[in-house]
């Protein structure tokens, strides 16, 4: 695996634990220990995100709100990677 | 109390307080008070519950919160919850 698709799936992993933990607490809402973990992940996939886009440009259009320059076309497209 | 709002997590919780309180349904509650006792274990009051649950209504148990996989095996797996890992085999499933 490269740097690169390590640190994707890093950002993968966390967020599909968030969307996971999510639909359980939809129908769990004062689970205090799923929150706490939903917590966890969040601030785990916030940082793993932010490394990614720091150095490999944007995952999400948001990724670009507070940038001076849209580099939203400038990385390589998913089938030229 | 109606017995619809009995199928939520807190099934046997509430019908136990029901039960206690006189606010079932007369005829269960009649059937209940008749079997329950505080000897019992857990497993005698959900099959007690199971058996009066009304024929033809569907009841999903809800969820409990237990182990989780860590975030990679989640992602592999499908769910973060062993409890709902159910692996597609393509042939009848075996008691683990």
């Amino acid at each position: 695996m490269t740097e690169k698709e390590e640190m994707l799936f890093n950002v993968q992993k966390y967020r599909f634990a968030l969307i996971d933990i999510a639909m359980y607490l939809d129908s769990h809402k004062n689970d205090k220990e799923a929150m706490e973990t939903f917590k966890k992940y969040g601030k785990d996939y916030l940082e793993a995100k932010k490394a990614y886009v720091d150095k490999f440009g944007p995952l999400m259009h948001s990724d670009l709100i507070g940038e001076s320059k849209w580099t939203w076309t400038d990385a390589p497209w998913p089938w030229e990677v | 109390m109606d017995f619809m709002n009995f199928m939520d997590q807190d099934f046997d919780v509430k019908l136990s307080k029901a039960v206690k309180e006189d606010t079932m349904h007369e005829k269960m509650k009649e059937e209940m008070k008749e079997k329950m006792n505080d000897n019992m274990t857990d497993k005698m009051r959900n099959d007690m519950i199971n058996e009066l649950r009304p024929l033809a209504m569907a009841y999903i148990p809800m969820q409990k919160w237990g182990t989780i996989y860590d975030p990679a095996k989640g992602l592999k797996q499908g769910t973060i919850f062993p409890d709902l890992d159910f692996p597609f085999l393509g042939r009848e499933m075996s008691s683990k």
